[in-house]
């Protein structure tokens, strides 16, 4: 249904179910040519033009602290101060932690938010909003996954710029579903409906064995077969005559006619073959789950993803030297900082100068977005178990690419990185400017479970930091 | 404030609509010019967050809060230099303007907000007549080529018995993009069709319903005769439109829609083939009379009210969506009017194990959640707008919302036990509650409900400004049970359900969104069948007899050979749609005779038969039958949404068909209908012909007679072989979709 709204907008926004449902489409012979026509009113005539290509999402999930690793405030008082020294990079203007060395060595390549701040002191509804750019209804730490909460930012993505009909899918979510108590919202289309869903791969990036599950056929069933067996429900097909007259009939035969292109074709299983890379270059992203991902995330680039989410954890962790996310509150006498220094910081110092190296190296980077965040940062004072707990006031994202300023930074932080002082940006902004990069215009519409039209980031992109 | 009276004379009135000469009004012509300008549209200074430092509320629903917005900042009306005016300039892109340009400088808009600010830019709020109601003139027009455009007039009715033409400042918009509307009310069709206008003049709503149809001059009728009332209305709109339906469809094509649609079950092969042999001129209507004292129909109508009704197991725990799911069921096959049910829904206290239906408070844990619910499910009513503002098209204002919400305090859950693992998840329950009515005094005080305007507690009372008010605190159930089941939207939003869920398509779209801004596609129908439905005191199966015996319903899809065939959307032949994840999934285990195994609690066989969702929605990583009712759009009942269920086809789908492990694995079963029909030494033709009636209740046609049986005979493995014919048989489009 078309709605009041704003000219300004620059768009023409109908929600293609409203319009299939008008009890209007198809009224008096309406055909397929008009509905395409009319569908087409429904893109966006945006003025934005895209900087960005691709976008490679590395959730942090659990929380990394601010203080000790973008944003350190080495003159702070001891009860506030990192143990860790900060050392300087090859960006004049920002210095990072110790354990960061090679990250060092590229951050001229990277812009750091210092001033992103919301409220929401869980992880569930922090997540929610960062995997959305949307506030949480209430800052819940079990918020449940309801159908109407946003989607994710990759099936918006999926919604506007979908790829061509390449088989290549839009939107790629992996290796994990992550959730803290409850599944964490945020990781799916939700009430754009489920065409816009992430395919998502609960699949191990590290194992030999790692295939597309969709692409990979059960046993004792070759890909002839599925062709023989097309040929017969082909013929069954006929006799009905409901590909003929019916348009539902001919679309869901598209599928069938995508599915087995896909099956067949070399070139979505290609890219999801990591184990076509180099040795060389497997080792050098580590491998590990989390480096394995960031380097399938490149090849996804690569072959046309937009949105790649690579989660860093399933769990918020932060109690192991092994696994899990970056939620190190001390908790069961454990400490914050061995545990980072011995797993979480290599971690990063492997996998994110690496992967903006390798797309830097093969001319990417300028069209490819890095975005590293999580939910929020952590405590500025340090607590009695010697660790840090959440801190949503004030933290730090590293961007990337994708026609963001190189070596620069964006807002500052006050004396303990505790609040914004210069220039503070919200999560919506971050959003906006995400989907600005990608040319798709922030106040674009789309339209929840009960029709309401919701513009799809209510922040303004931040113009300052793009290049 | 000074007293400024409003006058309408005739002279104000046309000079109103020419200029606006004369006195201009705060309340009606300034809020309609910034209306009409869509100023304070959702993405514009409307947006909850205003834009650019300015917030005005959403189309104009709180005039007041307007008037004091536009002088909360000293330059966006400047009294000393009225042209210097931001709300002057912007608009008129004197100065930049993000939102565009809205008009011209000298416009009747530019004039009006002049003159307004010339004068003083007084508000009238308080002495302004109000308006009562605005008229669509002509409430329904349909024209024929080459007549493209229709002329729609808006008058509006004040308190004071005014009555203005406001044409010029309606705003108005198509429901479909085959017609637009010019700001001067023209309706101007692109293409022929049907759409709904949608007019807003200030608070006032409306809409009209504007076809146009190609004239053909050769149209003659030619349909069936009409059966009964629903055929009557369906053909006479088919009439109206020059349009014709398809013919009635093929004995096994109507008894397995019927099936499906009813009792959510294939027909046995053997069932099918005594119908096709029973000669009784009413075997289909004996048909739908034993579909519907079927087991499989309760629980299937059963399902569909689950959805409705959050019953799932995190909130529930899995005893409790077992009680309440086999309540529905059997309530369902006992017959129990729906006025009676929807009372013993909404009157439902005591233990959650020993009185199920208290489980549907037991799922809505605050007051405005479950007024929420109330509203859309039962008198479809979509309330929730109205919590953050007034609802921008029903007359249900903030007010009206907390009022409604205010009924529903004083629910309170005795917990009896809560077994759950995690101690942070306020959502999950696990153990009896007892659902019981505490007096608000006996409540947590700083948790009562209040209206975020007043930060008061509300006077509770229904939706309607003229419905009754509550007469006896301790009996609000009872009397809200009284006031909902007599509703008329009651019996028009269960009618529009059933409907819908026979014929795939509602009549009022969405089928709980029932407002007069939204009309259905044929009024008369949706009429007859809400009277039906009271006449026969609420009975659920009457009006399925109805609907299932009529011509209408049992229209063909293929609209071969009929000349000026309407469309689907007009029941001019039957909808093709996927059935939904559970049909699909049963339909296959039963055609294959294999027993499905899911994963929940009850260990169901059957999905229209699974009482929760927890093995779909709340397990990690759901086993394959579960995943694809998931992948299919079996909801996970976290709203009280009909929309929530999706019928939509996806890639994801057809991999899960293809190479997914559900359809291989039912097909690849050692005993499943393959391997019995092998083993009982049946030859090739009596097997292909036992899986077509099994899987697509009819005989193969003599061209799959020739491949199946070649493909049979030349294949190296005949058991393989079969099964990629059962596979071509699931996946067929007459097995997905209704055909």
């Amino acid at each position: 249904m078309k709605r009041f709204h704003c000219n300004s907008l620059e768009t023409v926004s109908v929600s293609r179910r409203a319009l299939l449902s008008a009890g209007g489409m198809g009224m008096l012979g309406m055909n397929v040519a008009d509905f395409l026509r009319a569908d087409e009113l429904a893109l966006p005539r945006s003025k934005v033009t895209a900087r960005a290509k691709s976008v490679i999402f590395l959730f942090q999930w659990g929380g990394p602290s601010q203080i000790d690793i973008l944003d350190m405030k080495p003159d702070s008082p001891k009860e506030y101060r990192s143990p860790h020294a900060q050392i300087r990079t090859t960006c004049p203007d920002i210095e990072i932690c110790e354990h960061l060395p090679r990250m060092a060595k590229h951050m001229d390549k990277c812009t750091v938010v210092r001033t992103l701040h919301h409220k929401m002191k869980n992880h569930n509804s922090a997540g929610y909003y960062a995997l959305t750019g949307h506030a949480p209804p209430s800052d819940d730490q079990r918020l449940r996954d309801l159908p109407d909460l946003y989607p994710a930012y990759g099936s918006v993505v999926s919604k506007f710029v979908p790829n061509a009909d390449n088989g290549m899918p839009t939107f790629v979510s992996y290796p994990h579903v992550i959730a803290d108590g409850s599944r964490t919202p945020g990781q799916h289309a939700s009430f754009l409906g489920k065409k816009y869903d992430p395919l998502f791969i609960p699949r191990d990036p590290n194992k030999d064995k790692f295939r597309l599950p969709e692409l990979s056929l059960p046993e004792g069933l070759s890909l002839d077969r599925i062709q023989s067996r097309r040929g017969l429900q082909s013929l069954i097909d006929e006799q009905s005559r409901m590909l003929e007259f019916s348009e539902r009939a001919r679309g869901l035969d598209d599928y069938y006619k995508n599915a087995l292109a896909m099956l067949n074709s070399s070139r979505v299983r290609n890219a999801f073959d990591i184990s076509k890379e180099p040795r060389w270059l497997r080792e050098k992203y580590g491998r590990s789950t989390y480096g394995q991902g960031c380097l399938l995330a490149r090849r996804l680039a690569e072959a046309g993803v937009k949105f790649t989410t690579c989660y860093f954890s399933n769990v918020i962790g932060g109690r192991s030297k092994t696994n899990g996310g970056w939620d190190t509150h001390g908790f069961d006498n454990t400490r914050m900082y061995p545990i980072v220094e011995a797993y979480h910081l290599p971690m990063t110092d492997q996998t994110l100068p690496t992967l903006i190296e390798d797309l830097d190296q093969r001319g990417m980077l300028d069209e490819t977005l890095v975005v590293w965040m999580g939910e929020f940062g952590r405590t500025p004072k340090i607590n009695k178990n010697a660790s840090r707990d959440h801190w949503p006031q004030c933290y730090s994202v590293l961007l990337a690419g994708g026609g963001v300023k190189k070596g620069f930074v964006y807002g500052k932080s006050d004396k303990h990185a505790s609040k914004p002082e210069e220039d503070p940006v919200t999560p919506e902004d971050l959003t906006a400017t995400i989907y600005y990069l990608l040319g798709i215009d922030p106040r674009l519409h789309i339209y929840d479970t009960q029709d309401r039209p919701l513009m799809i980031s209510s922040g303004e992109p931040v113009l300052d930091l793009i290049a | 404030m000074p007293f400024k009276p409003v006058i309408f004379s005739a002279t104000i009135l046309l000079s109103f609509q020419l200029c606006a000469f004369g006195e201009v009004s705060f309340s009606r012509d300034v809020m309609s010019v910034i209306s009409k300008s869509g100023c304070n549209a959702g993405g514009c200074h409307g947006n909850q967050n205003g834009k650019g430092g300015f917030k005005l509320s959403l189309w104009g629903g709180d005039p007041d809060h307007d008037y004091k917005e536009l002088f909360s900042s000293g330059t966006r009306v400047n009294l000393e230099d009225p042209k210097s005016s931001k709300i002057l300039l912007k608009p008129t892109l004197q100065s930049k303007h993000e939102g565009g340009k809205r008009f011209d400088v000298g416009s009747d808009e530019y004039r009006i907000l002049l003159e307004w600010i010339s004068a003083g830019a007084s508000t009238d709020l308080e002495t302004r007549p109000a308006l009562d109601s605005i008229q669509v003139s002509p409430p329904v027009s349909i024209i024929s080529t080459p007549e493209r455009s229709i002329d729609v007039k808006v008058e509006a009715r004040f308190s004071d018995g005014t009555r203005i033409d406001v044409t010029r400042w309606a705003v108005y918009e198509s429901s479909n993009l085959i017609a637009e509307v010019g700001d001067f009310g023209t309706v101007q069709f692109k293409q022929p069709g049907e759409t709904t206008v949608l007019v807003r003049y200030l608070n006032g709503r409306a809409s009209m319903r504007a076809a146009m149809i190609k004239d053909n001059g050769s149209y003659e009728w030619n349909g069936p005769d009409p059966r009964n009332g629903v055929d009557e209305h369906v053909f006479s709109k088919l009439r109206l439109f020059r349009q014709n339906p398809a013919e009635i469809c093929d004995d096994l094509t109507f008894l397995r829609r019927v099936s499906l649609d009813i009792s959510g079950s294939l027909p046995e092969p053997e069932t099918a083939k005594s119908f096709l042999l029973d000669e009784r001129q009413d075997k289909r209507s004996r048909l739908v009379d034993s579909l519907l004292e079927s087991k499989e129909y309760a629980d299937y109508w059963a399902l569909k009210w689950a959805d409705l009704l959050r019953v799932e197991e995190k909130t529930l725990d899995p005893k409790g969506v077992q009680k309440i799911f086999t309540w529905l069921s059997e309530m369902i096959g006992q017959g129990k009017p729906l006025n009676q049910f929807t009372r013993d829904i909404l009157c439902a206290t005591g233990s959650t194990y020993e009185n199920p239906p208290a489980n549907f408070y037991r799922a809505l844990r605050l007051p405005v959640n479950r007024a929420e619910a109330v509203a859309q499910v039962f008198i479809g009513s979509r309330i929730n707008c109205a919590k953050c503002h007034d609802h921008p098209f029903e007359r249900v204002s903030q007010e009206d919302y907390y009022r409604f919400a205010a009924v529903f305090e004083g629910i309170d859950y005795e917990i009896i036990e809560n077994k759950r693992k995690d101690g942070f998840d306020k959502h999950r329950f696990v153990g009896e509650q007892i659902v019981k009515l505490v007096p608000i005094k006996d409540m947590d005080q700083k948790k009562l409900l209040k209206d975020p305007r007043t930060n008061e507690r509300p006077v509770p009372g229904f939706l309607d400004a003229d419905a009754d008010s509550l007469k006896s605190y301790d009996h609000r159930l009872d009397e809200l049970s009284s006031w909902i089941t007599s509703h008329p939207r009651f019996a028009k939003v269960q009618a529009n359900r059933i409907w819908a869920n026979l014929m795939g398509q509602p009549l009022i779209d969405p089928v709980d969104d029932v407002r007069e801004t939204n009309p259905a596609s044929n009024p008369e129908l949706i009429d007859f069948l809400a009277n039906e439905l009271i006449k026969s005191d609420f009975n659920q199966r009457e009006l399925i007899r109805l609907i299932a015996n009529s011509s209408t319903y049992q229209l063909s899809s293929d609209p071969e050979g009929i000349s000026g065939i309407g469309p689907e959307e007009n029941f001019a032949r039957a909808r093709v749609m996927r059935y939904p994840a559970e049909v699909v999934i049963d339909a296959a285990h039963q055609s294959m005779s294999v027993e499905a195994a899911f994963s929940d609690t009850s260990k169901s066989n059957r999905a229209i038969s699974m009482p929760g969702v927890e093995s779909v929605h709340l397990s990690k990583d759901p086993y394959h039958g579960d995943r694809f009712l998931k992948v299919f759009g079996k909801p996970a009942r976290l709203t009280n949404s009909d929309a929530e269920r999706s019928n939509e086809t996806t890639l994801a789908q057809v991999f899960e068909l293809t190479a997914g492990e559900t359809i291989n694995g039912i097909i690849k079963k050692e005993d499943n209908r393959i391997g019995r029909l092998i083993g009982e030494g049946k030859d090739d033709l009596q097997i292909i012909n036992e899986l077509y009636w099994a899987v697509l209740t009819r005989p193969p046609s003599s061209p799959e007679w020739s491949l199946m049986l070649s493909y049979v005979s030349l294949a190296e493995n005949r058991r393989s072989a079969i099964e990629d014919i059962s596979w071509g048989l699931l996946n067929a489009k007459e097995f997905l979709l209704r055909k």
